[in-house]
Order: C-alpha cells, then sequence, then structure tokens
C-alpha cells in the first residue's frame, strides 16, 4: 500500500486544475513512476493526488500551427517513453529525443514514464532533460483564470522556455495548480539538424545517468559549414545546462563557422563532407559507419507502443 | 461510472484479469501488484523490490508489460491483464513459453521467472524474430540472481526465434534501434 490519503482521478485540464484548486497541496500524477517510488521511500507522506493520466488531449504528437507558426512539433506530456521512442514523428523531426528517453529506466519503466512526468519532476539526470535543452523545448504550462468562474473550458495558458524551467535539484517553474499541457518544438530548433545523446551510466539499463550529453548540429546545405552546435548537459551541474555558456561557443570560436573536417573527431558525424548520410534529422548513428544504410523506424511500430 | 465514497479513498474497479472479467472495490493506496495478489490470489506476481527496479512484479497490462508494484490498482480499469496463471491451457498444459523454460533450465530459484515469462511472453507475440542483442535489452527490466541470464536467452530465443544481426547491421548500444523496422 502506498501513503496516499486521497487520489481523484481528472478526465479532463480544466478538471485536473479545478481539483487542484479544491484540494490544497495536491500533486498531479501520470504514470507515477517517479511520484510512487518516492511515496515509497517516504520523501513525502499522507499524499493527496491528483490523477492526470485520463486526460485524453494530452497524448498527442503532431505538427500544428501555434500562434502562426507552422510545423510546430506538440508533443502531449502523457506520451510515454516507448511511444516517443517508436514515433515516426519524432524519428523524423527529432530523432535525438526519442533515442534519448529510449534509454531510461527498462521496458517496463519506459511503457508507463511520460515525458511530462519527466520533465516535471525536476531532475537534472532526466534522460529528456539534454535533448529538450538542445531543442530549445517550449512548455505550455495552463492555470485557471484568475478569480475564477470563467466559461467551461477556460484556462489560460503561458508558454516558458525548457532554460527557464529548472530552478534547482528537483524544482520546476511550476506554480501550485499549474499543469504541463503541452511540450513544443519550433522548426527553427529542428529543421535541418542532426545529433545525438549519449548517457554514461554503470550499467546499460535501469541506471540513472551519470552523465548526460546531447548535441545537435545543423551544417549548411553544401555541408562546407557548421551552422549551429548546441550541446546541453545533464548531471553536469544542479539542473541541466545547455552548453553556450561554455567559452568555445562564444562569438567566433572554433566550432562555428568551421568547416565540417573540426567534428571528424566526434563519432558519428561523417568525416568527409561528402555523403549526405545523417542530413536532416537522421543522426548517423554512434554505431554505424559512414555510407551504411542506416535504420530508420518503420511507420508502423508493434511491440511496446506505451499508453 | 465512477462512484466515489466520500474522501477518494476507494474505486469500484472493472477489469479483465486472465480472461475473466473482475469487479473489485480497490483502495487508490494499492498498487496492482498488492490487488492481484491480495486479492485475486495471483501469487505468481512476485514483489522483488516494490520499487520499479527488478521486474519481478511485471504483468500484462493490454499486452504491453509494466512493473505493476509501482502501477495503482485503479489504473487498470476497463484494461485487460495477464498473469502467469493466464498462461496455461484449457488441459493444465504450460504455454511454449513456459516450456521453453523448462527445457533450457533457465529456472533455478524461481523468483524471477513469472516476471521473465510475461516479458517473454509480450516478445513473443511481437510476431517478431530478434538477435541475441535485441533480447537482452528487451529483458533488461529483470534482474536475477541466479541463472546469469545465459539460459533465459536461450530459452527466448528458442520460443521466440532468433535471427542473425544483417551484414553492417549496427550493433546493439542503443534502444532505439530495436524498433527499427526490420
Amino acid at each position: 500500500m502506498f501513503d496516499i490519503k486521497s487520489y481523484y482521478p481528472a478526465y479532463s485540464v480544466r478538471e485536473a486544475l479545478l481539483l487542484a484548486k479544491k484540494h490544497e497541496g495536491a500533486r498531479f500524477i501520470a504514470g507515477g513512476t517517479d511520484l510512487l517510488i518516492k511515496l515509497r521511500e517516504g520523501k513525502f507522506s499522507d499524499a493527496l493526488l491528483i490523477g492526470v493520466g485520463g486526460i485524453p488531449e494530452l497524448s498527442e504528437i503532431a505538427l500544428d500551427t501555434v500562434n502562426g507558426r507552422e510545423r510546430v512539433l506538440c508533443v502531449g506530456p502523457l506520451c510515454t517513453f516507448a511511444r516517443l521512442a517508436a514515433d515516426p514523428l519524432i524519428e523524423s523531426c527529432a530523432p535525438m529525443l526519442g533515442r534519448a528517453v529510449d534509454q531510461a529506466g527498462g521496458p517496463q519503466l519506459r511503457n508507463v514514464g511520460t515525458i511530462g512526468g519527466n520533465v516535471c519532476n525536476g531532475a537534472t539526470s532526466a534522460d529528456s532533460a539534454a535533448s529538450l535543452f538542445a531543442l530549445n523545448a517550449r512548455l505550455v504550462l495552463a492555470s485557471l483564470p484568475e478569480g475564477e468562474a470563467g466559461r467551461e473550458g477556460d484556462t489560460v495558458d503561458e508558454e516558458i522556455s525548457i532554460h527557464d524551467f529548472y530552478r534547482g535539484p528537483g524544482r520546476v517553474a511550476l506554480k501550485p495548480g499549474q499543469l504541463l499541457t503541452e511540450i513544443r518544438i519550433y522548426p527553427e530548433d529542428y529543421e535541418g539538424y542532426f545529433g545525438h545523446y549519449t548517457k554514461y551510466s554503470m550499467r546499460n539499463a535501469m541506471d540513472i545517468a551519470t552523465l548526460g550529453c546531447a548535441v545537435w548540429c545543423r551544417f549548411s546545405r553544401d555541408l562546407k559549414l557548421v551552422e549551429d552546435v548546441r550541446l546541453a548537459y545533464g548531471v553536469a551541474g544542479p539542473v541541466p545546462r545547455h552548453g553556450r555558456d561554455l567559452p568555445v561557443f562564444g562569438e567566433p570560436g572554433p566550432g562555428r563557422n568551421q568547416p565540417p573536417g573540426f567534428l571528424a573527431g566526434l563519432p558519428g558525424i561523417p568525416a568527409a563532407a561528402g555523403g549526405r548520410a545523417g542530413l536532416p534529422g537522421n543522426c548517423p548513428g554512434l554505431y554505424s559507419s559512414p555510407g551504411s544504410k542506416g535504420k530508420r523506424r518503420s511507420q508502423d511500430q508493434a511491440g511496446a507502443a506505451g499508453a | 461510472m465512477e462512484r466515489e465514497l466520500p474522501g477518494g479513498k476507494y474505486w469500484v474497479l472493472h477489469c479483465t484479469v486472465n480472461g475473466k472479467p473482475v469487479e473489485k472495490a480497490v483502495e487508490y493506496r494499492e498498487s496492482l501488484a498488492d490487488f492481484l495478489r491480495n486479492q485475486l490470489g495471483l501469487t505468481s506476481v512476485k514483489k522483488g523490490c516494490d520499487v520499479g527496479e527488478c521486474g519481478a512484479c511485471t504483468v500484462l497490462v493490454d499486452g504491453v508489460s509494466l512493473d505493476s508494484c509501482i502501477y495503482l490498482a485503479c489504473w487498470a480499469e476497463g484494461r485487460h491483464i495477464l498473469t502467469v496463471e493466464g498462461l496455461t491451457g484449457a488441459d493444465g498444459e504450460l504455454s511454449a513459453v513456459q516450456q521453453a523454460f523448462i527445457d533450457e533450465a533457465a529456472v533455478q530459484c524461481g523468483f524471477c521467472t513469472p516476471g521473465l515469462i510475461m516479458t517473454a511472453t509480450e516478445i513473443v507475440d511481437s510476431g517478431r524474430k530478434y538477435t541475441r542483442e535485441e533480447l537482452r535489452r528487451l529483458i533488461s527490466g529483470h534482474l536475477c540472481r541466479c541463472t546469469g541470464y545465459q539460459n533465459i536467452l536461450n530459452a527466448v530465443e528458442k520460443v521466440a526465434g532468433a535471427r542473425e544481426p544483417e551484414e553492417g547491421e549496427p550493433r546493439i548500444i542503443l534502444a532505439s534501434q530495436t524498433e527499427a523496422g526490420e
């Protein structure tokens, strides 16, 4: 038995927010793979939980038009890690993210754990974190309008950059009564990019990262120039870190506007700027040789596709 | 559908367990493992760690393997749950997965076995063949202190069908490649 005082299932975002307002101190729970373990460890007790795992509109993955911007990759926070790892849209726009979350825990955990829960848990070691930082992800937080009343369906949405979301170990910029409802990646942050997430850990599975590193690059069309390189780290500090504060990416230091030869030492990047393997959105892969076909996920996924 | 008693403590759960419909009041505090073991007597579901690390409590929910010790019983509403007790044939015969575990000496103390058998059942039901490296990854949510895993992999290979890695195929380190289209 868990030390749960009360549990309230919500079936819409507004219901979840109303329940949060009614039950002060209640926490939202999705897949529970962080919260329930924390309860077991006694990190908190007498839990008041609002179950958001049954809210249907929070499980979608789509390219949407947002505020007039087209092709924004919108990921619902209830998407499980298994589903993200297998999803064709993630594979085509941000494969690094799919492969990153595919390394968390083990298969059973990935079938239940959600990306929203992973982000809101606020751990610097989160396997989604470094990739989301490199992708400049933006988060949509919903809350009830001030002074309540409001019509059925009314919520107030705030969009915040993931760079501003992590505040300290286990702390995120989520106010009481706010619910994460969408993770957005804008086209300027994924179109033409390819990259890789490396998780350093003692074991090949079931370990929390000792260090996570995401690299996300864009070359010029003629493959002669590196137009952008993004580095992000998990576990390298109390919150995930973006490498842009590293001196190597200062103005115009090495790494920017350099011929690709500079990157030849890094695994996975083609040494010669000849092949098109790896562009766009399909990292050559840490373990495939240049010129190999490279595996792409098939469009119809069987297996552990999760919720 | 929800008949909530005051205080948000109970849920009347409707689900299917090993093919049979079940209607039971569960406390929200109960894990699925607690429910299956204590309320339904399905003690094939083992508690090895109670924190989702060892995989001994693995069951299939709508065909998908998960750790029942960190899954609330109320989340099973409307779902199909399968445990080892549900693998028995009409005449009491063992499933092909179970028989393979016996034939390949993949069982020593037997405590990790039910969870692994459920994962192996999911692997077999996917209809695909896997390399040994892919299989290692697919059972990586299970800990076994006795066998050293080799005979378990032999058993799963035998029943799921093994395939050799293709020429030039990347070695599996990244999980995602397991999902790559064949």
